[in-house]
């Protein structure tokens, strides 16, 4: 046996045969030809040996590539200056694919190339300038001066698709709960799903994933660098956090206007020009409209 | 004389039909094949020997044989060796690598990414680093082994891990990984005859 137990076993016998001045019992031999045959191998190392899986999987990725020929574009990839930082933004065809922040640290820009490159299974080319139409877009869009379209969801599995397109319809400056995400694209029960899809977002900040939030007011995680990450980008886009969460702490879900009998999202933009004298805060839809109340059509409360 | 010896290697290494290999591969996925199993290590080796990370050596081997597929079209044959292509590919991006993480460069790298190497045979002498023949043979009976054993075993020595992390890595338990290295340890050493 080569486990370590015996293994010191054997050296322990060999070791007291050596001090008695006795002969090396018969498991020395074996033993010295393993721990030979193991120097061998372990002075090879420094040359690199690849892992055979890597080496396997390169080959089916290439192979499948080569088969695929036809039609393949090149992905590349560019740095973007925004209002909330650098932004490494990878693109096919003049439709981006993939985004994330980046840091000064070179490591942050080389850790997202080689993510990219994992998941799309394509090399990556860098371009120093980044088409006008892009890097304008993106940072008219981070800006919330324009919206910008131009993305690649078409390789995403087909429910993690519908996630992100709806989600990219949420208004800037408001938020909404996973569970209106999941009831909007006609999966009312798979809210966690809607999580799994937006946490695995390839293109956050662009399709606003950090405005889904906790049907109780709290931000909930955010793969783009944790809840602090998402507060800024909320508090920079202009949701009132420190209100929406002190509203959530007072069990208020929905917000009713006594005025015109509707009711919203406290985050929704009609919500937040009800005056203060005329709010009727609502734990759920099913009580407002026990009221009489009738949901907002532009938040379409869940 | 390492250098001679690597270039007698070469002869070895690049039988005359490349040339019609490099032509085929353009269209047909299994020349491409046979050029890759030919070269991969030895890029390999070449990016982890300047880089001495595997994830990096990963990363730069992986981009060298997508790019290497991408222009396999302008790569044309005029006695330039098919793998002086591929590791003037593999340098450039060394290079990039380097320089993302911000490490000085030599100069011998320096002067490698604006130009064109000196000397189409300057990626020779990584033939050379295998210096032991005892040592090369014990890694080539290792590629002889069954793939999850070759596995194992070149997680255990060529990144001298742990049987238990080997054994996370492949999806055994401590003691399964213990037994299939022995296995593996006991082929060997029949295959190689040492005793």
């Amino acid at each position: 046996m080569a486990t370590r137990s015996s293994t010191a076993a054997r050296f322990a016998a060999a070791t007291d045969a050596l001090l008695r001045g006795e002969p090396l019992p018969d498991s020395a031999d074996a033993f010295a030809a393993e721990l030979a045959l193991a120097a061998r191998l372990r002075a090879g190392a420094s040359i690199g040996i690849p892992d055979p899986a890597f080496v396997d999987d390169l080959r089916g990725e290439l192979l499948t590539r080569l088969r695929a020929r036809e039609g393949v574009a090149r992905v590349r990839y560019a740095v973007v200056e925004t209002d909330l930082g650098p932004l490494a933004v990878a693109y096919r065809d003049g439709r981006v694919l993939y985004c994330n922040a980046v840091t000064a640290d070179p490591s942050s820009l080389a850790a997202f190339v080689r993510a990219v490159t994992r998941t799309l299974g394509a090399p990556l080319e860098r371009e120093e300038e980044p088409p006008a139409v892009i890097a304008r877009g993106v940072r008219d869009h981070i800006a919330g001066r324009r919206r910008f379209q131009a993305v690649d969801l078409s390789w995403l599995p087909p429910f993690q698709r519908r996630v992100l397109e709806k989600t990219a319809e949420i208004p800037r400056g408001e938020v909404r709960p996973y569970a209106w995400v999941a009831r909007e694209i006609g999966a009312p029960g798979a809210v966690r799903a809607v999580g799994t899809a937006l946490a695995h977002n390839p293109i956050p900040f662009i399709i606003p994933c950090h405005r889904v939030v906790r049907a109780d007011g709290s931000l909930g995680e955010y793969s783009g660098g944790g809840p602090a990450v998402k507060a800024r980008v909320l508090a920079y886009e202009g949701v009132p956090l420190a209100e929406l969460l002190a509203a959530a702490r007072r069990g208020e879900r929905l917000r009713g206007c006594r005025t015109t009998r509707i009711v919203c999202y406290p985050a929704c933009r009609a919500a937040r020009r009800v005056r203060p004298e005329n709010v009727v805060p609502f734990a759920s839809l099913a009580e407002a409209q026990r009221l009489g109340y009738r949901p907002c059509t532009l938040c379409r409360p869940a | 004389m390492p250098v001679q010896r690597a270039r007698a290697e070469r002869a070895d290494a690049q039988p005359e039909d490349e040339a019609a290999l490099v032509a085929r591969a353009r269209t047909d996925p299994n020349a491409f094949a046979l050029l890759y199993d030919r070269y991969v290590e030895r890029v390999y080796q070449f990016a982890y020997r300047r880089l001495a990370s595997h994830a990096d050596a990963e990363d730069v081997t992986a981009q060298t044989f997508h790019r290497a597929l991408e222009h396999l079209g302008r790569y044309e044959w005029r006695g330039l060796p098919f793998g002086a292509w591929l590791f003037r590919i593999a340098r450039n991006l060394v290079v990039d690598h380097l320089r993302a993480a911000g490490a000085p460069l030599s100069l011998d790298e320096v002067s490698a990414n604006g130009a064109e190497p000196a000397d189409a045979d300057t990626w020779l002498p990584e033939e050379a680093l295998i210096a032991r023949d005892e040592v090369r043979a014990a890694w080539a009976a290792v590629a002889t082994l069954p793939p999850l054993q070759r596995r194992a075993v070149v997680l255990r020595f060529g990144r001298d891990l742990s049987h238990a992390e080997v054994g996370q890595i492949i999806g055994r338990s401590e003691a399964a990984t213990k037994q299939l290295i022995y296995r593996a340890m006991l082929t060997l050493r029949a295959r190689l005859g040492v005793r």
